[in-house]
């Protein structure tokens, strides 16, 4: 049995189906980021396991004991949110202890508690520093261990990073990862950013229109995508929509070109339309004549340095693709409206279910 | 209701619904107290209305609940501290409206401040000129004293850092 069971849950506000079918099971000490467009459900999903929103039909477990109808402040839930909610009354240890406090815990074990917690999140002698005293990035440290303070069964983290500017951002996250694994607690992060959800999850749930898409590890996710959503969500695409050629051989034509596919194509019948997909780093220029097993001829259209890559658009016939290579001081740069080859392997060219 | 209905009419509507059985409170500072409290709700109200707006109330009550706190809880050591200032300017413009207030005292024959100065003056020259000092003294010392409380009130500005 997995510590916390999302039983096909449902949540409808009026007409609007916000989650449908949210199937979900989360192992002790698993980091799971929800990720999706803004409205996909994966904040409605948060809420009705905080117990902030009531599910229309499904169950939620957590350690085996049904928490569904469970009012939020009996559940022992700990939750950050995106804009912090600090009390603006209380000093940082009054926020990290209010907790403890309501639930009539002696002082000494209080004051213990929010001082072990500052050192945890690197703050230590700023307890009696109001909220409006801290930095964003100060204000969610405080959120998190005020969060943490009553060892919450389930964790769960709402956008917590998007308030804040990007470099805070990226070491904050590694902070939230080293914590979370430091005292093994079970979470859900949820996020729109892929990748926050890619760099400090241990399984992504894909969201979109209320259901969830794609469950799996972030390298399954990015290189293995199963539907256009997630490809297109995560990661930069090239999609092209190819006609089956040879359902036995794995062979189809993109632009009149033949490619081949890693992936078996015995589910199609030869002439089927299928959406294919082939990630920009999976793709490379031809070096002279050397060409791969699979090839196309395209016209470069622009290039662009993005720092540690440099992404290449090209047109070939109707499409354009784009190209991403490492960046090197000696790379040599196609030049724009210049004929190229493009070479890929069988592996690189991923079949997309609707 | 008080900007809409003026107090001549409310004072009248109240005298006419409370001067006959079954409920008898003419002569009862009950009517007064009743009558101010209509008087006043709408000041009170906008106040706590802006306080209530300039706060996250629903954030914050979640984030209260998240930590086991029940509603009580969350009024008396979340919503209340943070509304502090909102309330005490609330207080204030109640007091100065009931301060300066003639006409429900006046029709409901009660001595306070309006009328007791109107009947004083038309025996007396210096008297009310006394007491208007002191109604102003008053005002001030009820502003001074509003500010006083109110300080060091959680602001909204940041010292330090990215939002």
């Amino acid at each position: 049995m997995a510590f916390l069971e999302i039983n096909n849950i449902s949540k409808s506000f009026a007409s609007t189906v916000a989650v449908q079918d949210f199937d979900l099971q989360v192992e002790r000490g698993e980091l799971v980021s929800f990720l999706g467009p803004s409205g996909c459900g994966k904040t409605t999903t948060l809420r009705l396991v905080a117990g902030f929103e009531t599910t229309t039909q499904g169950k939620i477990i957590v350690k085996g004991e049904d928490i569904t109808n469970k009012p939020p402040n009996q559940r022992n839930v700990g939750m950050v949110f995106q804009a912090y909610a600090l009390f603006p009354n209380m000093t940082v240890g009054g926020n990290i202890g209010f907790g403890m406090k309501v639930n009539k815990r002696p002082q000494e074990e209080i004051q213990a508690r929010v001082d072990e917690l500052l050192e945890l999140i690197a703050m230590p002698g700023l307890a009696n520093r109001y909220p409006h005293q801290l930095s964003g990035g100060q204000q969610q440290r405080v959120a998190l261990a005020r969060a943490l303070a009553l060892n919450p069964e389930v964790l769960l983290l709402d956008e917590p990073l998007s308030a804040l500017d990007a470099k805070i951002r990226v070491v904050l996250r590694g902070e939230i990862r080293a914590i979370q694994q430091k005292l093994g607690i079970t979470a859900i992060y949820v996020t729109h950013d892929q990748e926050e959800a890619l760099s400090l999850s241990d399984r992504v749930v894909v969201m979109h229109q209320g259901r969830i898409e794609q469950v799996g590890p972030p390298f399954e996710i990015y290189n293995f995508p199963k539907t256009e959503f997630v490809a297109n969500f995560v990661g930069t695409l090239n999609a092209y929509n190819a006609k089956v050629l040879d359902n036995q051989r794995n062979v189809l034509s993109i632009e009149g070109q033949d490619i081949q596919t890693a992936q078996t194509l015995g589910a199609y019948k030869n002439g089927d339309r299928v959406m294919i997909a082939i990630r920009p780093e999976r793709l490379s220029f031809a070096d002279g004549q050397k060409k791969g097993v699979n090839n196309l001829a395209c016209t470069v259209e622009e290039v662009t340095f993005l720092g540690s890559i440099v992404r290449v658009q090209v047109r070939t016939g109707e499409k354009t693709l784009y190209v991403d290579t490492f960046n090197n001081p000696y790379l040599e740069l196609p030049r724009v409206g210049e004929t190229k080859q493009l070479t890929f392997s069988r592996e690189a060219v991923l079949i997309l279910h609707p | 209701m008080p900007f809409v209905v003026p107090a001549v009419v409310l004072t009248f509507g109240l005298i006419r619904l409370y001067a006959q059985p079954p409920i008898l409170l003419i002569g009862s500072p009950v009517l007064l107290i009743a009558g101010y409290v209509v008087l006043s709700f709408p000041y009170m109200f906008r106040a706590v209305d802006t306080g209530l707006r300039a706060m996250d109330v629903r954030t914050l009550t979640e984030a209260a609940l998240s930590m086991g706190a029940g509603w009580g809880t969350i009024l008396a050591k979340v919503i209340f501290p943070n509304l502090r200032v909102a309330i005490l300017s609330g207080i204030f413009l109640t007091f100065a409206i009931v301060m300066g207030e003639f006409t429900f005292a006046s029709l409901l024959s009660w001595p306070a401040f309006g009328p007791y100065m109107e009947e004083i003056g038309a025996m007396r020259a210096y008297t009310p000129q006394a007491m208007a000092v002191i109604s102003f003294l008053l005002t001030w010392a009820s502003i001074g004293l509003f500010q006083w409380i109110g300080r060091g009130a959680p602001g909204q500005e940041q010292v330090a850092g990215a939002h």
